[in-house]
């Protein structure tokens, strides 16, 4: 090879190794960065009980004095923190002639309606017992959310709070009150608990 | 000749060089005592107002040292139907961390018939299997999560959180 071809040929790979180098270089002056994966998730408010659909308390072809009891257990599996109120509905001649007593408290066991593991809050609520969350007329119980009655923290008194997997138990009482005006009558009613978060 | 030997003496001698480099990157780049790599998962119980479960207050299972190809980590969790009427249960898993959804399988079965077997992330959906349950009465179900010997890469330093949901339906006319 002539010495004019060695030059030539050297030059011709030098000027090849500058392109490939101002190329990376090029290159070297574009940079990105990402955040990727972002994702997004609402909490839950979900409330459940133990009912199976079927009722908790049937009075029929009753006396004065005549009680009808049930015990109803109610989930809290939302993952949002929540306050639960209880209210309802009562509709019928019979009505107000209904005492109707709702206690707070636990169930160990048992299978609805059963009453033979609830244990009853200990704290005296509203005067009116350990556990007793309302005593009166069923005529007269709640019936919005609003009115409702604010599920009791047994520990401070105040509102409870309720979290993932708590539970409660509630024993409800409708006892047939000795008022001749109640003969022959009828009446229904319906019990709410709600769950709204914090 | 000369050149010959000049080229095969160079060859070798960048050869050795490699070897040497690479051998002192595999020794020096690995702590003696390093541990191998293992995944993590902890599997916790949601409650649900037909049925009674335990555990809810602590894990169902928790393990911290999964690697592919070991048996894993076992557990049980006991499930009551506390209504009057006969339920079918069935479960599903929400999840709190996906990192081992497909590099972790989970079986959660019932007098050792599988209600599912499958990867952690196929089990979103309610299964298919389910356990039927008269008022009061209660079962007891093993749960196994584990990392097969084959399993792709990405379990290594993973976290699997996730949560076992029952769903009792009532059985009509029961």
């Amino acid at each position: 090879m002539t010495g004019v071809r060695r030059l030539l040929l050297s030059a011709l790979v030098v000027g090849l190794a500058a392109v490939v180098a101002g190329t990376a270089t090029w290159a070297a002056f574009s940079g990105t960065t990402a955040n990727a994966g972002n994702s997004f998730a609402a909490g839950t408010v979900s409330l459940t009980d133990n009912d199976g659909g079927v009722t908790l308390l049937s009075l029929t072809n009753a006396i004065p004095g005549e009680t009808a009891t049930g015990c109803i257990k109610v989930t809290y599996a939302g993952s949002l923190a929540a306050d639960v109120k209880l209210f309802g509905t009562a509709s019928g001649g019979l009505a107000p002639y209904l005492t109707l007593k709702v206690t707070r408290g636990t169930d160990s066991g048992g299978t609805f309606p059963d009453c033979g593991s609830f244990t009853a809050d200990t704290r005296d609520y509203a005067g009116n017992g350990a556990g007793v969350i309302y005593s009166g007329n069923l005529s007269s119980f709640p019936s919005s959310y609003a009115a409702g009655i604010t599920d009791p923290d047994n520990g401070t008194g105040g509102t409870e709070t309720w979290t993932t997997s708590e539970v409660h138990a509630y024993k409800l009482e409708v006892t047939l009150q000795n008022n001749t005006a109640a003969q022959g009558q009828s009446g229904s009613a319906s019990f709410t608990w709600e769950a709204r978060n914090q | 000749m000369r050149a010959t030997i000049d080229i095969w003496t160079g060859g070798l001698g960048l050869l050795a060089g490699f070897c040497a480099v690479a051998a002192w990157l595999a020794i020096a780049g690995q702590p003696a005592d390093a541990p191998p790599p293992s995944a993590s998962i902890r599997l916790g119980a949601l409650a649900t107002g037909e049925l009674a479960i335990s555990p809810l207050e602590k894990p169902v299972l928790a393990a911290a040292d999964l690697r592919p190809g070991q048996a894993g980590e076992e557990g049980t969790v006991t499930i009551r139907n506390q209504t009057p009427r006969a339920l079918e249960v069935s479960l599903r898993t929400s999840a709190v961390t996906r990192e081992l959804d497909r590099s972790a399988w989970i079986d959660v079965a019932e007098r050792g018939r599988s209600i599912v077997r499958e990867p952690l992330g196929g089990t979103r959906s309610w299964s298919p299997a389910a356990v039927r349950l008269a008022p009061g009465e209660k079962r007891t179900l093993s749960a196994r999560v584990w990392i097969p010997e084959r399993a792709e890469d990405g379990w290594q330093a993973a976290r699997g959180d996730a949560m076992l949901e029952f769903r009792g339906k009532v059985v009509p006319g029961r």
